[in-house]
C-alpha cells in the first residue's frame, strides 16, 4: 500500500514518540446484574454445567420469542443516569446479523439507532496532574444480549469446538466513549471510576474474572509534522479482561503505531480500521484474524420486538432512588469530614460498604482523622490479609466506635489499642471484653510515681544522658517501664519522668 | 348425513350430546386420512397419540369431567407451528427431524379447549411460496383438480379441509397464505388483525407480517376457532392486549347497512374475466343483504407486492439465520465451520428458500438498505394510511382473493414473478396488519373455486365472520364439496 | 439511518450488466468484488453463508435480477417528505416481563435435536 501523504521517511525520523497524542476510546461490555436472561427466564448465574441454563427462547428454537426483562431496563436507566447520560424516550432493538456457532439465532438483538442512553459524561483524574480532573464524554450506552462460549481445543486443530449457550442472551449494557483517553492510565482511571460507579449502584459486579467486565480500546495517533496533523490507522483492541490488559495494551499499542508510522508513513487514509488482539505472554498486540464481510452486520430492526416508551416519571423515580455516587462521597469526606483527598479516595474506593462503615466509626466517635487512620490502615489490612470484604469484618462498626473512644480518650494508647483489636478480630469479641482477656486495667497514680522512681534510681546512666539534652534517651526508660507493668500509660510516664529527672 | 359432511360446531353438539364417540370422530378422520392422503399429499405426519386422546376424552366425558369447548373436535394444524414431542419440519429438510420440545401458544390452547391434533399438514417450505410446491415432501394437490396446486402456503390445511380429511386446520399467513389457498380450494380462511393470535411457536418466515389463523368450511367455524386461539400472550411481545370479541354472538347480526367499499384497481387488468364475473355476483349477494357498496381508493397498494418482496425477504434472511447445522437435526459435513455452514444452508434449504435469502440479505447488506428495507417500510407506512383512511368511510373491503382460480402444477415453478402476482390482493393486509377473510363464491364453468377477500379494520374479526356468515347463510358454495373419487384433470 | 446508499437500481440493473452477472457494481464494502469473476450472486451466497455451485449461482444471479427489477418500481413511489417506516406491529404498548426465574428446559432435552453434541455440550467443526 502506498502512503497517500507526501511525507518523507527523514522528517518522520526527526519527530519524538512524546511529540504524538494518544487518541483513545472505549467500548465496555458490562454485565447486568439481573436474576434471569434479557430476553427469557433462564438464570444468569455463573460458573453452572454446560448448557444446564437454556431454553427454547436463548438457543434460539424455531418459532420462539423474546421478552424484554424490566430489570435489564431499569438497570440500565440507574446507569445511565450516573454516567450523566440523557434517557431515550424510546428506544427500540435491532438484529445485528453475523454466523457464530455461540450465536444461535444467528444474529444478536442489540441497539443500533436508538440505545436506551444517549449523550453523558464521566469525570476521573488527570493524569498528568491528580488535582485536576478531565471529563470523557460518553457517546451512548446500550442494552445487547451476550453470546455464549466457545471451547476450541488449542492442541489439536482438527479437534472439534465445544458450545456453550449458559450465557447466551445474558444482559450487557455497552456503554462507548468518545475518543476522549489520551493516555494508559486514563483509561485505566476511567475504567476504575466506572466500574466503582456501577458497583455502588449495584447495577453490575464488574468481576472482570468471569467476564462482567469486558473492553475494547480504539487507539491512533496524532503525530505532528511540520504544519501538518498527521493521524494513523485507527486499531481496535478487543476483548482486554484486567485493568493491566488495558493499561500495557495501550502503551504497547502506541509505541507500536509510531514505529510503523516512521517506517511506512500509512495513515488513517491509507487504511481501514484494523482489530487486533492483546496476546499476554508475549505482552504485544497480534493482527486478528477477521472475515471479510464481519464488518456487514446487516442490522434492521427486530420485527418480535416493540420500541419500549420511557416515561419521563419513571426516569424521575429512579433518580430519586439513586444512592450517593463516589465522586459525591469523596467530596463529602473531604468537605464534611476533613479527609485528606488522598486518604477520601482510598476509603471510597473501598466500595459502599467501607464508605458506610467508616461514616458510622466517624460520626461516633467524633473524630474523622482517627477513624480514618485506623480504617484505612489497621482495618483494611485485616481484610486485604483475610481476604474479607467489610460486611464479613467480625468486629461491628459500633464496637469499633467504643474502641476509638478508648484510644481519644487516652485510656488505650495506639500499641495496645491495636492489641485491643487484633485480640476484638480473632475472637469476635467487644473492646471490653478484649480488654479484660488482656488483663489490661489502669494503673493507679501512686504505683506510677513509684514506678518511676524506681527506674531513676537504677538507671543514673540515662537520666545523666536526658539532663545533658538527649531527650530521645527518655525512650528507654519508657520502654522499661512498659516491661515492668504493660498497662502503664507511656505519655504519663514520660510525663512524670520529665518532670522528675527536671526537678 | 357421514360424519365428513358435518360442520365442526355440529360435530362438537353431537360429542357433547353423547351421539357421537371422540374416538368415533377421529377414527373416521384417520381413515379418511390413510385412504386420500396418498393423493393429496396434505398431511406430512400424522399423530400416533390422536386415538389415545380421542378415548381419554370419551372416558372424561363418560365420568361426568367438565372438557374443553372443543373436545374430541380433530384439527390439523400447519407444520410450520410447534407441537411439542411430535416432528415439526415447516416443509423443509433443514427440520426433517426437528421435535420441538415446547407447544406453540395456539397449540397449547387448543389442547386445553381439548381439541385433538390429528396430524401436522404440507407447506412451502418455511411458508415461502404461493403453490405448496416448494415442499421438501412433495407438493400438495387440490382436491378439486388434483393436477392442479391447492395455493400456498398452507396448501396442506387448504386441500385437507376441501378433501375432508379433517373438519377444521389451522394455518399462517405471510402475504396470503392462508386466503389464497383457501380461495384455491374452495374454502373459508381467516387471516387475524396482527397481534391478535400469539405467533409463539410459529416457526417465523416475516415476523412482522406473519400471522396465524384458521381455515374451515364455513365461518362459523373460524369463529368457534378464534374464540380458542385469539389473545394476548405474555410469551409473543407483539401480541395485542387489545379486548378479544365474541365472534359467535355477533355472526348472526345482519348486514343491513353495513358498508362495504369496492377498489377499482382490484378489477382491472390481470384479473381472470371469469373471476371478474363471479366476485360481481357476489356483490349483489350483499346488495340484496342489506350493504351499501362504496367505491374507495388505496393508491399505494399498487406497490404491495414489490415493498413486500422486499420485506418479507429481508426479515426472513435473519429469522433463517438460526439454520447453521449446530443446534436443529439437519447438517452436511464440511472441513471447517464455515464449510459445514455452506454446505448446510446450500443443501438443507430448497431452491426458492434459498433465493430469498439471498434476496433479504443484498437488500441488508450495507449501502442498500435504505433503498430497499427503508424505502419499503415507508410505502408500507402510506399503505397502511390508505386502509385507515379508507376504513373512515367503510366498513369492509371487498374484492376477488385472487387474479384466478388455482393454477397447475408446474406452471409457474419456472417464474418466480408470476407465482409471486397470485398475492397481489392478499398481501396487502398482511403490510397493513389489519385482518381478511376468504370465502369461496360460485365456481368457474370448469368447477375450480374462486374466493372473494373482505378486508377489515385492525381488530375487527368478528365483522369480517359475520359478512362472510351471513353470506353463507345465503349461498351455498362453501358446502359444497368435490365428488370423489376426485378429477385428475381439468 | 444506515451507511449511506451507494448503489441506486438503476445501477445495479443497467443494460450494460452481462445478462447473469451481477457485477458492476461500485466496489461495496461488504460485497466488494476483488475479481471480476466473484460476481455479486457470490458474494452474497457467502455472506449467507449458502453454497451454489457454478449452474445454481448463474440460475439465482438471474432470478436475482429479474425481482430486483421487480421491486425497483419502489423507487417511483412518491413519498410525503416526512413519513415514517412503518415496521410492523402494534405501535405504542410496552411488552415487558418481571425479572424472574423459569426453569430451564433440561439439557438431554435441549441437546436432543442437535446433528452432534457429546451430552454436554454442542459440537462444531474446528472454527478456523
Ligand atoms: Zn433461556
Amino acid at each position: 500500500m502506498n502512503p497517500t501523504s507526501s511525507s518523507q521517511p527523514n522528517d518522520r525520523h526527526a519527530v519524538k514518540f512524546n511529540d504524538a497524542k494518544i487518541i483513545i476510546g472505549l467500548e465496555v461490555h458490562v454485565q447486568l446484574d439481573t436474576d434471569s436472561k434479557l430476553f427469557c427466564g433462564c438464570s444468569t448465574r455463573f460458573g453452572e454445567d454446560a448448557n444446564s441454563q437454556t431454553c427454547v427462547v436463548c438457543t434460539g428454537m424455531p418459532g420462539s420469542l423474546p421478552v424484554i426483562n424490566q430489570r435489564a431496563l431499569e438497570l440500565s436507566i440507574r446507569a445511565g443516569l450516573s454516567l450523566n447520560c440523557q434517557i431515550a424516550r424510546s428506544t427500540k432493538w435491532d438484529r445485528k446479523n453475523y454466523f457464530y456457532p455461540d450465536l444461535p439465532k444467528g444474529y444478536q438483538i442489540s441497539q443500533f439507532d436508538q440505545p436506551i442512553c444517549g449523550p453523558g459524561h464521566l469525570e476521573i483524574d488527570a493524569s498528568e496532574s491528580p488535582s485536576k480532573s478531565r471529563r470523557i464524554r460518553i457517546e451512548r450506552a446500550h442494552l445487547e444480549e451476550d453470546a455464549g462460549k466457545s471451547i476450541h481445543d488449542e492442541s489439536s486443530r482438527r479437534q472439534d469446538s465445544k458450545i456453550d449457550l449458559n450465557r447466551t442472551g445474558t444482559p450487557l449494557l455497552e456503554i462507548v466513549t468518545h475518543p476522549d483517553i489520551r493516555t494508559a492510565a486514563e483509561a485505566k482511571a476511567f475504567l476504575s471510576e466506572l466500574k466503582l460507579i456501577l458497583n455502588y449502584i449495584d447495577v453490575s459486579d464488574c468481576n472482570m474474572q468471569q467476564g462482567n467486565l469486558r473492553c475494547d480500546a480504539n487507539i491512533n495517533l496524532h503525530i505532528p509534522l511540520g504544519e501538518e496533523q498527521i493521524a494513523t490507522p485507527i486499531v481496535e483492541i478487543k476483548n482486554l479482561n484486567s485493568f493491566r490488559a488495558v493499561e500495557r495494551s495501550i502503551t504497547y499499542e502506541a509505541q507500536r503505531q509510531f514505529e510503523v508510522w516512521q517506517e511506512h508513513g500509512l495513515t488513517i487514509a491509507d487504511a481501514p480500521k484494523q482489530t487486533r488482539g492483546w496476546n499476554d505472554p508475549t505482552q504485544t498486540t497480534t493482527l486478528s484474524r477477521e472475515k471479510e464481510d464481519s464488518a456487514d452486520y446487516r442490522y434492521f430492526p427486530d420485527p418480535d420486538l416493540i420500541a419500549v416508551k420511557i416515561e419521563e416519571s419513571k426516569i424521575q423515580q429512579i433518580q430519586s432512588q439513586l444512592v450517593q455516587l463516589p465522586s459525591e462521597l469523596r467530596k463529602s469526606l473531604v468537605e464534611q469530614y476533613n479527609l485528606k483527598p488522598e486518604d477520601a479516595a482510598v476509603i471510597v474506593s473501598q466500595g459502599r460498604g467501607v464508605v458506610d462503615y467508616f461514616l458510622e466509626v466517624a460520626d461516633g466517635c467524633q473524630d474523622s482523622r482517627i477513624a480514618n487512620n485506623w480504617i484505612g490502615q489497621e482495618v483494611l489490612r485485616q481484610l486485604n490479609e483475610s481476604n474479607q470484604t467489610i460486611q464479613q469484618y467480625p468486629v461491628s462498626p459500633q464496637q469499633f466506635t467504643e474502641l476509638l473512644k478508648l484510644v481519644i480518650a487516652g485510656t488505650l494508647d495506639q500499641t495496645r489499642g491495636k492489641e485491643v483489636l487484633n485480640e476484638m478480630v480473632e475472637h469476635s469479641i467487644s473492646s471490653q471484653q478484649a480488654i479484660q482477656q488482656l488483663g489490661i486495667k489502669p494503673v493507679d497514680n501512686n504505683e506510677l510515681v513509684t514506678l518511676c522512681e524506681k527506674l531513676i534510681d537504677e538507671n543514673q546512666e540515662v537520666v545523666e544522658q536526658i539532663q545533658a539534652g538527649n531527650q530521645k534517651a527518655i525512650g528507654m526508660l519508657i520502654g522499661k517501664a512498659r516491661k515492668i507493668n504493660p498497662n502503664a500509660n507511656p505519655g504519663l510516664i514520660k510525663a512524670m519522668l520529665s518532670e522528675m529527672i527536671s526537678s | 348425513m357421514t360424519l365428513s359432511a358435518l360442520d365442526a360446531d355440529v360435530i362438537v353438539d353431537q360429542l357433547n350430546a353423547g351421539e357421537l364417540t371422540a374416538t368415533d370422530c377421529v377414527q373416521h378422520f384417520l381413515n379418511r386420512i390413510e385412504s386420500h392422503n396418498p393423493d393429496l399429499n396434505a398431511f406430512i405426519s400424522v399423530s400416533q397419540s390422536a386415538l389415545e386422546q380421542a378415548e381419554s376424552i370419551d372416558q372424561r366425558r363418560k365420568a361426568g369431567q367438565t372438557l374443553g369447548c372443543l373436545a374430541g373436535l380433530p384439527i390439523a394444524i400447519k407444520d410450520g407451528i410447534c407441537v411439542a414431542g411430535q416432528p415439526t419440519t415447516a416443509g423443509s429438510r433443514m427440520l426433517e427431524n426437528f421435535t420441538p420440545p415446547y407447544d406453540a401458544t395456539i397449540v397449547q390452547r387448543l389442547k386445553s379447549a381439548d381439541a385433538i391434533i390429528i396430524g401436522k399438514t404440507n407447506m412451502d417450505e418455511f411458508a415461502m411460496g404461493s403453490s405448496t410446491e416448494n415442499s421438501f415432501f412433495g407438493p400438495t394437490n387440490n382436491p378439486w383438480a388434483t393436477d392442479r396446486v391447492p395455493g400456498g402456503s398452507s396448501g396442506g390445511s387448504a386441500a385437507c379441509i376441501a378433501g375432508r380429511l379433517a373438519p377444521v386446520a389451522i394455518g399462517s399467513d405471510t402475504g396470503g397464505s392462508i386466503r389464497q389457498p383457501a380461495s384455491f380450494c374452495g374454502i373459508t380462511g381467516l387471516k387475524p388483525t396482527y397481534g391478535r393470535v400469539s405467533r409463539y411457536g410459529l416457526i417465523a418466515f416475516a415476523s412482522s407480517l406473519d400471522q396465524i389463523g384458521p381455515m374451515t368450511r364455513t365461518a362459523k367455524e373460524s369463529a368457534l376457532l378464534m374464540s380458542v386461539i385469539a389473545g394476548f400472550d405474555p410469551r409473543d411481545s407483539t401480541s395485542s392486549k387489545e379486548q378479544v370479541s365474541d365472534f359467535l354472538t355477533t355472526l348472526e347480526t345482519p348486514l343491513k347497512g353495513i358498508r362495504i367499499g369496492v377498489c377499482r384497481d382490484h378489477f382491472d387488468e390481470g384479473l381472470d374475466l371469469e373471476v371478474k364475473t363471479k366476485i360481481n355476483d357476489a356483490i349483489s349477494v350483499f346488495k340484496q343483504l342489506g350493504a351499501d357498496i362504496k367505491e374507495i381508493e388505496l393508491p399505494h397498494t399498487q406497490s404491495a407486492v414489490a415493498a413486500y418482496y422486499v420485506i418479507a425477504p429481508c426479515e426472513a434472511s435473519s429469522n433463517l439465520a438460526r439454520y447453521d447445522g449446530v443446534r436443529y437435526t439437519f447438517r452436511a459435513q464440511g472441513e471447517d465451520l464455515e464449510e459445514m455452514y455452506r454446505n448446510t444452508r446450500g443443501q438443507g434449504f430448497g431452491d426458492e428458500v434459498k433465493q430469498r435469502i439471498m434476496l433479504g440479505t443484498y437488500a441488508l447488506s450495507s449501502g442498500y438498505y435504505e433503498a430497499y428495507y427503508l424505502k419499503a417500510s415507508k410505502v408500507r407506512r402510506m399503505i397502511k394510511q390508505d386502509y385507515e383512511e379508507a376504513f373512515q368511510n367503510v366498513d369492509l373491503i371487498l374484492g376477488p382473493t385472487t387474479p384466478t382460480p388455482a393454477f397447475k402444477l408446474g406452471q409457474h415453478t419456472q417464474d418466480p414473478l408470476a407465482m409471486y402476482l397470485a398475492d397481489i390482493y392478499t398481501v396487502s393486509a398482511n403490510l397493513a396488519g389489519i385482518p381478511a377473510i376468504s370465502i369461496p363464491v360460485s365456481p368457474s364453468s370448469t368447477g375450480l373455486p374462486i374466493g372473494l377477500q373482505l378486508q377489515g379494520r385492525a381488530f375487527e374479526e368478528n365483522t369480517l365472520l359475520r359478512a362472510a356468515h351471513q353470506f353463507q347463510n345465503t349461498t351455498l358454495w362453501h358446502t359444497t364439496s368435490p365428488s370423489e373419487p376426485w378429477r385428475t384433470q381439468t | 439511518m444506515l451507511k449511506s446508499s451507494r448503489a441506486s437500481f438503476s445501477l445495479f440493473l443497467t443494460k450494460e450488466d452481462s445478462p447473469h452477472t451481477l457485477s458492476k457494481l461500485d466496489p461495496v464494502e461488504s460485497l466488494m468484488p476483488n475479481t471480476p469473476e466473484q460476481t455479486i450472486v457470490n458474494q452474497v451466497a457467502k455472506l449467507a453463508r449458502i453454497h451454489l455451485d457454478e449452474q445454481q449461482a448463474e440460475s439465482s444471479g438471474k432470478k436475482l435480477e429479474q425481482i430486483l427489477g421487480f421491486v425497483s418500481q419502489l423507487e417511483q413511489v412518491k413519498l410525503p417528505e416526512d413519513v415514517t417506516p412503518f415496521f410492523g406491529a402494534i405501535e405504542s404498548v410496552n411488552a415487558i416481563r418481571e425479572d424472574q426465574l423459569q426453569t430451564s428446559v433440561p439439557r438431554e432435552k435441549i441437546l436432543d435435536n442437535a446433528p452432534e453434541s457429546d451430552g454436554e455440550f454442542y459440537l462444531v467443526p474446528p472454527v478456523f
